[in-house]
């Protein structure tokens, strides 16, 4: 079985798992997640909670930030900029090709993003779990919130790749590219698009709401319908661009 | 020709137009038609609200709904919604309440309904649903319909409009059909005074004549006539109203004896038809010739008068002192009977919301146990990092404390906080008066959610008006309107509350505690002696007795507690106090009734205290103690649901003044019952 995306000590993969820089990446994500948790910890009675009628922002602190973190990171390890960031290790890097470029994406790259996903929330999902406690949230609830933060941090993981396949690593249209798709997926779309807005379907699961924002398509079925199709396009342009041959071996797009 | 054809052509466009802007019309059609409700085929719905069609503000009244079905049988729910509050300030508030309905073809059916309307600035709604339709609906304005004043029922086959001039000024006459009272006590809560015609009483129906005695019990006044026309009298529906003896007719001259009563000379022409009855028990208020023609009788808290004569017929209604005649019979009116100690509803919910089963888990322990998870990981990615030869298993390792983490968080921290999430709790007030008449009992029914819950509360029986409280965040009862209904005597309460939210809710009826209470004053002191018969036990009982409070003790099931408290005792003592009260309670218990009682019970003293200093009444004394089991159980649904009890009783029991059982003082005698 190809999985160099663990242990890859040549420097060929995006995001090695267990590679330095994405430990301490990984371990960054959780000292974070876990000083949100804190902040956001419901510090007066149940009680008090109760008779005013509020809902402890527990919940909504963590997956929130959750969301974030794991859609930026996902943002970087696709973009190929996970890794030091000193000029050298810039140039070095520029001339390598990944096995992400070279193999088929749906067999060996996709599988890496989806499963080093999964890895990082794996690690964060005790926290989750105490954050979602706290505020009562549904079993229901808890398991479309984090299946919003696992389908939010593939998507920004998949964006980041194709801007990479295009555009290359730390170019700096390319750094604009991705962080404006971030803006845009995050911000933007509670505007334009807010079923498939993250934040947004955090928030109705955290209030309750039906989930009408976007009546068109409406809750947590509108949420998945727009996220997995773009997911799907992504998937689409990634596959056709690495059949094209690698964007490392053109010098970065 | 090509005129010919041109035209042709511009009346095949045209007829395309229009064919399409009919499909395009269809189309819309068929969007619409879903949306509005469908209105099932030959049903039909009547009402009469109130007594003649106007209802009093702010309290419970009948409706009636009568529903006609020409169409194909129907099944479904009759629904009458009343809302209240203001937009302005966010507090609108539906109440539901609900029949079961079931009209085959040609069916015409009546369903009879207590609602309470506390506002006329929002439509009553009456609708039918069936299978998740509303197949019929209708809405009633209610302004033009209400009234401020209690109302004066005259219910009769004769009665004379002349006869409402006559009656006393501060009420609304009306003469509304029998066959529309109500079939619950509390749907004559608009009601000051019912003047009844013997034969009204028949044309009442079990449930109505049941009703109206029990109105009566409650507090209310029924003026009941006599005359010619007597057999209805010997009726079940007069016997369960009153029980009275008819001997026959006899037929005076005059009622001279009317004119101490009603302050006029008699004057009417004639003879007068009188029933000649006696009433046990009642009290005579007038007479002719030895022949009784006023009588009163208490029943309950409330009263009942009865006329021989036919006050609605002449000769009496041509008499000149009619007027003053019915401002004395409403003077006999009783007076409402004195209170319950008055204990605050909203500091009661305060202390019921504080005390909740469920809590955060601690925060020094889960602080501690997302530092050490944190810690590990920090520990194993630094491994990692470093390590060469074991870095396999240690990256096998990693995923495996997120997963026993993340089970520990799970099983710790999510199950326990959402398995808690639903409780309940009640406060039970139960006031025992002196004279053995029934105990009047008001609870307070506080429902709580952390999660979404939908609550039913079934009562053991019916005949408890429940009215919704008000809650702190009054824009959220919007979505949480209850639905109130009743089927096979038993009332439900179906309420939907949201996550972290609660409701309460306020009911009253009337029970038979069992306990057996007395006390004497003589030289030697006061003695107290508590019987219980029954198989609850009784807490914490303290005498209130002349402005100080005293402790009792526990009276066990089957068992009798006397205590005596010498003269020199009462004389000297200033009886217990705040600090005493905190002195003697208990250390914090684990379990959640525990905490709740203790918690109400600290606050519900310190009321009792203050009220008893402020009033000292050296002619009675007054038992408070908490029961241990419920007067008016109810179930309550989800089963998974914790909830707890607190339940008063304040007991009026008379001195007697004989010299009684030798003084011991402040010793409790227990003798077995």
């Amino acid at each position: 079985m190809r999985a160099e995306y663990l242990f890859d000590a040549g420097g060929r993969s995006l995001a090695p798992f267990f590679s330095r820089t994405m430990l301490s990446l990984a371990f960054n994500c959780v000292f974070i997640l876990s000083l949100i948790f804190l902040l956001f910890w419901p510090y007066r009675e149940l009680s008090a909670y109760v008779a005013g009628q509020q809902t402890p922002l527990s919940f909504l602190g963590v997956f929130t930030a959750a969301a974030l973190i794991n859609g930026y990171v996902g943002l970087l390890c696709g973009a190929n900029e996970a890794h030091p960031r000193d000029y050298f290790s810039r140039m070095d890097r520029k001339s390598v090709v990944t096995f992400e470029e070279e193999r088929g994406f749906l067999t060996y790259g996709l599988v890496g993003f989806a499963l080093h996903t999964l890895f990082l929330l794996g690690l964060q999902l005790p926290l989750l779990l105490a954050a979602a406690a706290l505020t009562g949230v549904s079993w229901v609830d808890l398991i479309r919130a984090l299946s919003i933060l696992f389908i939010t941090a593939l998507l920004c993981r998949l964006a980041g790749f194709l801007s990479y396949l295009h555009l290359g690593a730390w170019t700096r249209f390319g750094y604009v590219t991705t962080r404006t798709f971030f803006l845009v997926f995050i911000l933007a779309t509670g505007l334009l698009l807010p079923a498939a807005n993250p934040v947004l379907e955090l928030y109705a699961i955290y209030e309750e709401l039906p989930m009408t924002f976007a009546p068109p398509l409406g809750g947590y079925a509108g949420f998945l319908l727009v996220t997995l199709a773009a997911m799907l396009a992504l998937i689409l342009a990634v596959q056709t661009r690495i059949r094209r041959g690698p964007a490392g071996l053109r010098g970065g797009g | 020709m090509n005129a010919n054809q041109g035209g042709e052509g511009r009346e095949l466009g045209q007829r395309r137009r229009r064919g399409r802007l009919f499909f395009i019309l269809l189309c819309f059609l068929s969007l619409w038609l879903p949306a509005s409700p469908a209105r099932a085929a030959g049903l039909g719905l009547e009402y009469f609200l109130g007594f003649d069609g106007r209802f009093r503000l702010g309290a419970w009244t009948p409706l009636r709904v009568v529903l006609e079905n020409r169409g194909v049988p129907l099944r479904g729910v009759l629904e009458v919604v009343v809302t209240t509050g203001s937009e302005y300030y966010q507090n609108v508030h539906a109440a539901t309440y609900a029949a079961p309905v079931d009209l085959p073809t040609q069916a015409r059916k009546g369903y009879t309904f207590a609602v309470h309307i506390a506002s006329f600035s929002h439509p009553l709604v009456m609708r039918v649903v069936s299978d998740g339709r509303v197949v019929l609906r209708q809405a009633l304005n209610l302004r033009p319909y209400y009234v401020t004043a209690p109302f004066f029922l005259v219910l009769g086959e004769r009665i004379s409009p002349d006869l409402f001039g006559q009656l006393p000024a501060g009420g609304v006459p009306a003469a509304p059909s029998p066959r529309l009272l109500p079939v619950a006590w509390y749907g004559f809560e608009g009601v000051e005074m019912v003047l009844l015609e013997p034969g009204a009483l028949t044309a009442l129906t079990p449930d109505q004549a049941a009703a109206l005695a029990e109105w009566v019990r409650a507090g209310g006044f029924v003026v009941l006539s006599g005359g010619w026309r007597y057999e209805p009298l010997l009726s079940p529906q007069a016997r369960r109203l009153l029980p009275i003896s008819v001997q026959g007719i006899a037929r005076p001259s005059a009622l001279k004896g009317l004119e101490a009563f009603g302050g006029r000379p008699w004057s009417g022409p004639g003879p007068v038809p009188v029933v000649q009855a006696s009433i046990q028990g009642a009290e005579l208020l007038a007479f002719e010739n030895g022949l009784p023609l006023i009588l009163q009788k208490d029943v309950g808290y409330g009263r009942v008068v009865f006329l021989a004569f036919d006050p609605f017929s002449p000769p009496f209604s041509r008499w000149a002192g009619q007027r003053s005649f019915w401002e004395r019979v409403y003077g006999l009116k009783p007076a409402a009977p004195p209170g319950p100690i008055p204990l605050p509803a909203e500091a009661l919910e305060q202390e019921m919301l504080a005390e909740l089963p469920a809590g955060f888990p601690s925060f020094v322990w889960t602080l501690s146990f997302l530092a050490a998870y944190v810690a590990l990981v920090g520990v194993m990615l630094h491994r990692l990092e470093h390590t060469r030869t074991s870095k396999r298993t240690l990256a096998l390792a990693l995923p495996l404390a997120a997963v026993v983490s993340s089970a520990l968080s799970l099983g710790l921290l999510y199950i326990p906080q959402v398995s808690h999430g639903r409780s309940f709790s009640r406060f039970v007030h139960v006031r025992v008066p002196a004279d053995g008449r029934p105990a009047r009992l008001e609870t307070i029914l506080g429902l709580y959610a952390v999660r979404p819950t939908f609550y039913r509360i079934r009562l053991a029986g019916a005949g408890s008006p429940v009215l919704s409280l008000g809650a702190t965040r009054a824009a959220d009862l919007a979505r949480q309107d209850e639905v109130l209904s009743e089927e096979n005597g038993r009332q439900t309460i179906e309420v939907r509350l949201p996550s972290w939210s609660h409701r309460f809710f306020h009911l009253q009826g009337f029970v038979d505690l069992g306990l057996k209470a007395e006390a004497r004053l003589d030289e030697a002191g006061l003695e107290v002696a508590v019987d219980n018969p029954t198989s609850q036990g009784v807490r914490g009982v303290r005498i209130a007795y002349d402005g100080r409070l005293f402790d009792f003790g526990d009276v066990p099931p089957g068992r009798r507690l006397v205590r005596r408290l010498d003269r020199a005792r009462l004389l000297a003592e200033s009886g217990l106090d705040l600090a005493e009260l905190k002195r003697v309670e208990e250390s914090p218990p684990a379990d959640f009734e525990g905490r709740l009682r203790q918690r109400i019970e600290r606050r519900v003293f310190e009321i009792i205290l203050s009220v008893v200093k402020s009033r000292a009444r050296p002619e009675a004394i007054t038992l408070f103690g908490w029961l241990d089991s419920d007067p008016l159980s109810l179930e309550v649904h989800p089963g998974d649901a914790v909830g707890g009890a607190v339940r008063l009783f304040e007991w009026d029991v008379p001195l007697q003044g004989s010299g009684g059982g030798s003084a011991e003082g402040g010793r409790g005698a227990d003798d077995a019952g």
